[in-house]
Formats: structure tokens, sequence, C-alpha cells
């Protein structure tokens, strides 16, 4: 299978949360992290074509070396403004079971391990759309980074990509 | 891999090729194309493969492949006719020296075919007066055969003591890098040669283009050898012999001088071999001991390594129009060397991309020719007489699904001729020809690959097929259902209407497992039978893993593909008849008639229309017409190109997404998407009624 899009050696060891990577990055103004072991690859921005009928965090699709990758803008998504165009700006190319996906984001900022007991449950907030998408919390220098659940960010398929329009 | 692992690879690929060779050949035999190419491929393929299973010691194929040799040299000497029955013969016996490859490849035995058919076939022959198995130099494999003299040379066929060459340049000779001079220093390695040089039509000084060969020679060979074959003198000249005409002719020991053949050594034994006359190379350029490569070669190649051919050049493309932007920010000149060779690197990269692309795309002419064997085996299993039509043979699909497609097309034809064709005698009282017909066609249709099995048989027994249904369980008995639905429930798991499982099509799997596996290829079959008439059953493939021809198109903003096979009719918006109907909606002009006018980018669901002001001279109108909606067109911004693409599917990644049947990637990188008019006559409720909708895919 050489599909870039499908990577079968990336066979994810159960996470384990002592040692637990994370990607750390900045979108909208804040500090997120994702799992380290769903990040295929970081590419820089390059203009998606739009794809009709799909939710408005939904930039559309980019080349990536000959397969088809949608691409969605994060902070759109976590609810906040649509992320300004700049060439800066990077996508985090993330893979969830079968799928794979682009997150557009402001800049990448490093790789962290925080020990379990930095990692904090997410309090429950009135059940707001955005916080939903955070699975854990943790603190370094007094940032506040919110751990994303892949599973979670990712539209639904074939129900959300069309819905609200037809 | 051990080397001799290698070359046994190689030589069963070759085989494969060699068969599919063979099988065409014979089947145009069958057809009445008969020429002595035809026959000279045929009866080629088969001495290839012993010459090749004889260097791999593959005793029982050597000796079938040696029967069927000689039984084809009958045929090719004109002893036999080439009327049906001996052909079928040679087809049977084709299927039995498949199985034989086959299993020599597995590594397992099977028995040897009886060759006793064979043999009656030509009873001139004693099967003696061909090359004994595995003795002569193999002409298409590359392996060199040793004679080791075990096996004694008939006295026939001893081969002449002199060969009579007469060399002809074409004006190309030179051209191509060919010097006479060293053709016959190789020729000298094989004995002694006498030159002759024929300068008798040679122009005048002031005419002569030095470029051009103009004279010829007349080569007398004595081999030191005794034992040197027509090929190996033949092969001396394998690179120029499209260059040249080339007569080698094969001189007796008493004849040397004289310019006639020599007469046969044993007059009263007709022996066809050192009699064979004369051959003109440059007519028949397969006779070079070449003859896979002259009939398309191919080799096999893991798909995994073309996928990432193709990603690549996609790369490619994108780097080098950086470079291109890149170039031309540093503000070169445009007659510089930089910017020239840029754009011949570009030239490159298309050729490159478009041959690229050409490589996963195959004809369903292989498939097609595999089932062939198919409906004859199932032919002489149920004793009825079948004839197989083929059509759109050209039509290519990815290679991955043509190779899936097998196993269900196999399926499908059994049933059509088991189950469909009536017996002889029914056909008969029918009034019907004595041969039935199952006919294969496959055709593009919009953005689909349809594959259609069809018979002339007596179509579905609806009342039996309910029957068995209800006897299942598969419906409930007071149940009423439409003739459709009836045929739909040979689909369900499990069915089977013989009243036994037949040897033929039972093997255990139903229409069921056919209809997986056309949905796994994101296929849908459906099934149109007309009792008395015959049934239809029609595979309908996505483009997903396929090629489509392209419009591209822009609009709004975007560039979009359209399936060049959905379009009907182009014209400029200023060529158009365009009327305002109500405040909002356009009509125009179609032959004659009215249909609805949209703008692409609105249509897909990219916002606002542009404004009347921005149409120009560019402005184009589509005229599409989806299977399941009347005609209606879409005005677009500009036609910027028509070429084919490559389909990439947007399936786990984006689920469906209306109006769009695919993405694509452009020369430039940049994602496409492929339009999907019957998607866009959905969305605009431009559909037909649901009484005049076609016969849908079965959905069980």
């Amino acid at each position: 299978m050489t599909d870039p899009l499908m990577d079968t050696d990336a066979a994810a060891p159960p996470p384990d949360p002592v040692t637990q990577e994370l990607l750390t990055f900045q979108c909208g103004g804040q500090s997120y992290a994702v799992d380290i072991m769903s990040v295929r690859e970081i590419r820089s921005w390059s203009e998606p074509t739009p794809m009709p009928h799909a939710p408005p965090y939904m930039r559309g699709m980019v080349n990536l070396r000959g397969s088809v990758l949608p691409v969605m803008d994060l902070a759109e998504r976590l609810g906040q403004a649509r992320t300004e165009d700049n060439p800066r700006n990077v996508i985090i190319v993330i893979q969830e079971d079968r799928r794979v996906h682009g997150l557009l984001v402001e800049a990448v900022s490093d790789i962290v391990h925080p020990t379990l007991e930095q990692l904090q449950e997410v309090p429950n907030l009135e059940a707001e759309g955005a916080t939903q998408l955070a699975e854990r919390l943790f603190v370094v220098e007094d940032t506040m980074i919110q751990v994303l659940s892949t599973e979670r960010v990712l539209p639904v398929v074939a129900g959300s990509a069309g819905a609200g329009l037809a | 891999m051990d080397p001799l692992d290698a070359i046994r690879a190689t030589f069963f690929e070759e085989c494969a090729e060699l068969l599919e060779t063979l099988e065409a050949g014979l089947l145009a035999l069958q057809a009445g194309e008969v020429g002595p190419d035809t026959v000279d491929g045929v009866f080629r393929a088969v001495h290839s493969i012993k010459g090749g299973a004889g260097a791999f010691d593959l005793a029982a194929l050597v000796t079938y492949a040696h029967e069927f040799e000689t039984a084809l040299d009958g045929l090719r000497v004109g002893r036999l006719a080439p009327d049906p029955d001996v052909i079928a013969v040679f087809l049977r016996a084709s299927d039995a020296l498949a199985d034989l490859v086959a299993a020599a490849q597995a590594g397992t035995d099977v028995a040897a075919p009886d060759p006793a058919e064979l043999r009656a076939l030509d009873t001139g022959a004693d099967g003696t007066d061909g090359h004994p198995p595995g003795a002569e130099a193999t002409t298409g494999f590359a392996p060199v055969m040793i004679d080791l003299g075990l096996v004694p040379e008939p006295e026939s066929a001893r081969p002449p003591e002199a060969w009579e060459i007469l060399f002809e340049p074409l004006p190309d000779l030179l051209a191509s890098g060919n010097e006479p001079l060293f053709l016959f220093r190789a020729l000298e390695v094989l004995g002694r040669i006498e030159v002759e040089c024929l300068d008798g039509d040679l122009p005048t000084l002031t005419a002569m283009d030095p470029r051009v060969a103009r004279l010829r020679w007349r080569i007398l060979l004595t081999p030191s050898a005794t034992d040197l074959t027509e090929t190996e003198v033949e092969s001396i000249f394998e690179f120029a012999v499209d260059l040249c005409v080339l007569q080698i002719t094969p001189r007796g020991p008493l004849a040397a001088d004289a310019l006639t053949p020599a007469p046969s050594e044993t007059p009263p034994k007709p022996a066809p071999t050192p009699l064979r006359p004369t051959r003109t190379a440059a007519s028949v350029p397969t006779e070079t001991g070449r003859p896979v490569s002259a009939v398309g070669a191919t080799i096999r190649v893991d798909l995994g390594r073309v996928d990432r051919l193709v990603n690549l050049v996609g790369e490619l493309v994108i780097s080098q129009s950086m470079l291109a932007q890149g170039m031309a920010r540093a503000g070169l000149d445009q007659h510089s060397e930089a910017v020239t060779t840029l754009e011949e690197l570009q030239q490159l990269t298309r050729d490159m991309q478009d041959s690229v692309m050409s490589i996963r795309a195959q004809p369903v002419k292989s498939l097609f020719q595999r089932m062939t064997r198919i409906v004859r085996e199932a032919a002489q299993a149920t004793a009825k007489d079948v004839r197989l039509v083929t059509d759109g043979e050209a039509t290519e699909i990815d290679k991955t699904v043509v190779e899936r497609l097998a196993d269900p097309l196999t399926h499908m034809i059994r049933n059509a001729i088991d189950h469909g064709l009536e017996e002889p005698g029914a056909r008969a009282a029918a009034g019907k020809p004595a041969t039935g017909i199952v006919r294969l066609s496959a055709r593009q249709q919009s953005d689909r690959v349809v594959i259609e099995v069809s018979d002339d048989g007596r179509g579905i027994d609806r009342a039996r097929v309910l029957k068995r249904a209800t006897e299942r369980g598969l419906v409930p008995p007071d149940r009423s259902l439409e003739p459709v639905e009836i045929d739909r429930l040979l689909f369900l798991p499990g069915f089977s209407t013989s009243a036994e499982v037949s040897a033929l099509s039972g093997r255990g799997v139903g229409m069921d497992v056919v209809q997986r596996a056309i949905r796994d290829l994101n296929g849908t079959i459906s099934i149109n039978s007309v009792e008395g008439a015959g049934c239809t059953l029609s595979i309908s493939l996505p483009l997903t893993l396929a090629i489509l021809d392209g419009m591209i198109v822009r609009s709004g903003r975007q560039r979009m593909v359209l399936p060049l096979s959905a379009i009907v009719e182009t014209q400029t918006l200023a060529a158009a008849r365009v009327e305002r109907l109500g405040a909002a909606k356009r009509v125009v002009a179609l032959q004659g008639r009215f249909v609805p006018l949209l703008d692409l980018a609105e249509a897909m669901g990219f916002g606002t229309v542009a404004p009347d002001g921005t149409e120009d001279e560019d402005t184009a109108l589509l005229f599409v017409e989806p299977d399941d909606s009347g005609p209606f067109a879409l005005c677009v911004d500009a036609i910027e190109a028509q070429r084919q693409v490559v389909i990439k599917g947007l399936g786990d990644n984006f689920g469906h997404v209306p109006c769009v049947s695919a993405a694509t990637i452009l020369g430039d990188g940049q994602v496409a998407l492929i339009v999907d008019p019957s998607g866009i006559a959905a969305m605009r409720g431009l559909h037909r009624g649901q009484g005049a909708q076609p016969k849908e895919a079965i959905a069980v």
C-alpha cells in the first residue's frame, strides 16, 4: 500500500499515559496538543480547493503527494474565528483509523512528555460544543494546553459532510 | 531471489503471454481470419513454450507442447485445413497446455493430457518429422539450449551445409547507427563467409546521398558448426531486421554455386523442414526469433510500484511549477538557457505524466479473452452450442478492477450458459437458431464503466424463482412481488434455482457472491430479463480507480472537471439563445428546445452567481444529459482543457459529497472536483418523475 494517506506501518502501541508524547501547537490564540502517534506529518500551507456542501470549517482539499487530503480549519472547528490566511500557517496531518485529515493551525510549538499527574480531567462545562473535543488538560509554564481527541475532532463521515444544506 | 527462480518466473510470465497469443490466434482462425501470419503466430507460441519448458526440464509440458506443435505444423504446411473441428481440437489443446503451464508453475502434478486427439488430426505426421522436444534453440525464451546430441536428428531435418544471405539495407539502416561491416563480422564468427557486393543500381555521383545505403550484398556462409539453424543466422541481423530486406536461403552441399534452393535430399518423403524456402524478413518481422516482443510484450509490475510512480510524478509536477514561479520572480530573460530548458522539462514532465497515467488503465480485452475459455468449457459441459460475442474490448478500466472482475464474470457467464440458454431442442422449438449467443460488452457511460453479460436464452423463470424463494422462506408466501423484485431474489444469499446444483454453475456459490464481489469494487449489478428472449446482467463500476476523459473548466474561482461522456454539446454563451424565465431562472435553446441553464459554481454550492458583467467571450455552456433527468446546461467562465485525469475517490475521508463524484489532481498539483451532473440534477429537482425512473441498481 503506497497511498501516502495510509500508513499501515503506524501500528500505534496502546497509549501509555505515563510516556505519552504530545505535539503542541497554536490555534486561534490558544495552545492545544494531540497525541504524536496520530500525527503523520506536518505540511506547509497550500491553498485548498473548497468543497461544496461542506461545513464551514472544512477548508477543502489539498494534494498530499498524489492523494486528496481534506483540510479543516481547527480554530473554526473549535468554535472560534476562522484562521486568517497566512503563508506561515501549517497543516498537521493526522490519522485516525482509516481516515487521514489535515488540521490547519497557526504554528507548531513543541513536543512534550507530560506525566500522568500533570494531565487533568476536562471540567464539565455545560457541554459546550468546543470543550467536548478536548479529553485532557495540562499546564506548561503557566500556559494551559488542551489535549484534543482526534476521534472527536474529525467530522462524522457522510452525516456531517452534507448535513444542513441538503 | 535465486537467479534461476527469477528466470523461471520470467518464463512463466512469458508463457502467460504466449498462451494468450495462442488463444487469440486460434480464435482468429476460428473466425475465418486465415493467414500464414496467424498460423505462424500460433505455431511460434507453442514452440516457444516448448523451448522454455525444455530449459527447465518440464518434461510433461515439453512432451505435450511437442505433440501440439507437430499437429500445428500440419496446419502450417497445409496438410490440415483450418476448419472448425480442427480448430476446436486445437482450442482444447491450448486449454490443456495452459493447465500444464499452471501446474508446472505451481509445482504440482497433473495428469498429462492425452494427445491422441491431436495425433488423430494429422495422420500425415508421425510425430517425428518435427523437431524432437527441446532439441532446438528456443526462439522466444532466453536460456540457451545445449543440444547434447542425445536425440539423433532425423535424416530429413539435417541442416543445410551453407546459407545464402541476401542483404539489402533500407535507407534508414545507416541513420539508425547500424553498420553492415559489423554484421558481416558477426556472421564470420559462425563460419566462413564469402561476401559479394551488388552495386548494380547505383545512382550517379551527383544524385548520391552519402547517408543512404545503396549497396546490396550477397553472402555465402559456410557454417563451422554443422547444426547452425536459420534462426541463429537471422539473430545476427536482429537489430537491423526492420531496416533491411533479408533473404536467407539454405543451400545444399552440391548446389553451393547455384542460386536456386537445393533440391530435397530425400525426394520420396515429404520433408517440410529443409524445403522451407526463403523468408523475407522485412515483410515478416516476427520471424526473427523475437516473437514475443513483436506482438506487444508486457511485464508484470507490482501495483504498489505503479501507484508510487503516479504519486511521484504528481510531486514532480508540483516542484516544477514552483521552480517555474521562482524563475519568473527572478526575472530571467525569456530566451535564457534556463528558461528554455525549463520549457523542455515541462514538456517532458507532461509526457511522463501521460505515460504514467496510462499504465494503470488497461483495456478489458484480455479479460474478455479469458472468458472465451469459460464459454468453451461451459458449452462442452452442458452440451450446448454457444457463441461468445464481445463488444467494446478497448474500454479501459483500472488494472485492479480488470483482475478482480474475472471471477464474477466467470460465474455470470457460466450461469448464462447453464441456466439461461435452452437445450438445443428447446431452442429449435422456440424458433431460435441452434447456436446460443452470450454477449459480453463493455462501455463507458457517463462516470461509470458498464459491463454487460447477456444471453438470448429463455430469460428468468419468475414463477420458479418465486416458488423457490418462498420454499426457502426468503419471501412470505402471501406476498405479491413485481417482476423486477422477483429477479432480484436471485441475488439473495444461498439462492439457487437449479433443482439439483449442477456441476457447472453450482459450485456452492450463487449470484450473491457475484454481487458482493462487485460491491467490493464499489459497483452495482442489475438484472433485466425478458421471458423467452434472454437475460442481461449489467455491472456498473465507478471510476474510482479508473481514468476519466474530462473537460477542465473554470467557474467561480474554481477549476472543475466534467466527465466528457456527460457532455452532449458545448456552445459559447454569445452564440447561445438564452432567455429569462421569471426573475432568476434562465433557459437556453438546445436543438430547438429550451432547457434549464444553471451556473456551474452556483449549482455546485459555491455560493454567489457571478454578476452578468463578468460574462465574456470565454463564457461557455456545457449541455449535459444525465441518465435520470432531462438535459440542462451548465454555464462556466471558461473551458480550459480537455484531458485524461486520474480519479481520486473521496470515500473514506469525505463520505458522500453532493454533486461531486470524485476529485482529481491537476497538472499544477491543485485538487479539482469532478462534477456529477446527475447529482446537480437531483439537487435542483430536475429529476424525472418517479414513474420514469430507469431500472435501478439492485439493493436487496
